[in-house]
């Protein structure tokens, strides 16, 4: 009983330092319940997938028949990286409750950025936007 | 009454050019390896800048595969490959938009440089988290 109050106060500070493992300090989703967390994963994903449409649909309009070809090739191995990658990066969690949610996170964020770097890119060809 | 009716659809068509093309000019942001000098050193510049890039990615790579089981390390390599695809294709697309120019190799690293900045980031991120 002795060494058990002391061990419980121990393990309690030290959880938020151990819940920051596997979380990107730019990441949305760390408060709440599993459940939560994974549905407010889901919501970021939907929202980074619609911008990233967006993005697709107004760089697309802008380009020439050659580099539209070469845009879609690069979409599609985009799409096989992000896969890949988030794999890898949730791969730590292997078999734990976490690893689905640590995927999803992953898929937000890769395609966020995708779609940001798409952005700059039809900034580039038509200069103000 | 015709010539004058030719006349003034030349005139308005002339007038239209500038604005139609420059739907298609370039307006990126002026990097600094473009800052003085003839396009072969802003281009060198860009590759010597894609190179280190590469070579720091390399370092963050190696550590944290350094960190990682064998399964891991074998998620991580396949990742890494996939990545490469997507930059390489990405890039050729970017600069596929200069084809043609004396600007297309330079973009080509700018934008090597860049994805690569950009994963090396990716991975310290990762190697932060596991070490």
């Amino acid at each position: 009983m002795k060494t058990f109050v002391p061990t419980v106060v121990i393990l309690l500070l030290l959880a938020p330092a151990l819940r920051t493992r596997g979380q990107s300090a730019t990441d949305p989703c760390t408060e709440g319940t599993s459940p939560q967390q994974l549905a407010c994963a889901e919501r970021e994903l939907k929202a980074a997938s619609d911008q990233l449409t967006r993005a697709r649909a107004e760089l697309y309009e802008d380009l020439e028949p050659r580099s539209r070809v070469k845009f879609r090739a690069a979409e599609r191995l985009w799409l096989r990286y992000r896969k890949s990658n988030c794999a890898a990066e949730a791969s730590i969690y292997e078999g734990g409750t976490i690893q689905p949610l640590v995927e999803l996170r992953c898929t937000a964020r890769v395609t966020r950025e995708r779609a940001a770097e798409l952005k700059a890119q039809s900034q580039t060809l038509s200069g103000t936007d | 009454m015709t010539t004058r009716l030719i006349f003034t659809c030349a005139l308005l068509a002339l007038l239209l050019l500038p604005a139609a093309s420059a739907k298609t000019q370039k307006e990126r942001p002026i990097h600094p390896c473009e800052g003085n000098g003839s396009q072969a050193e802003a281009t060198g510049c860009a590759h010597r800048e894609y190179l280190a890039a590469d070579a720091e990615l390399n370092k963050v790579y190696n550590r944290l595969a350094g960190v990682l089981n064998a399964d891991e390390k074998a998620l991580l390599k396949e990742s890494e490959l996939a990545w490469i695809k997507y930059r390489d294709s990405n890039c050729t697309f970017e600069s596929s938009q200069y084809a043609g120019g004396t600007m297309r190799p330079m973009i080509e690293s700018f934008c090597l440089a860049r994805v690569t900045q950009a994963r090396a980031a990716e991975l310290k991120e990762q190697y932060e988290l596991r070490k």
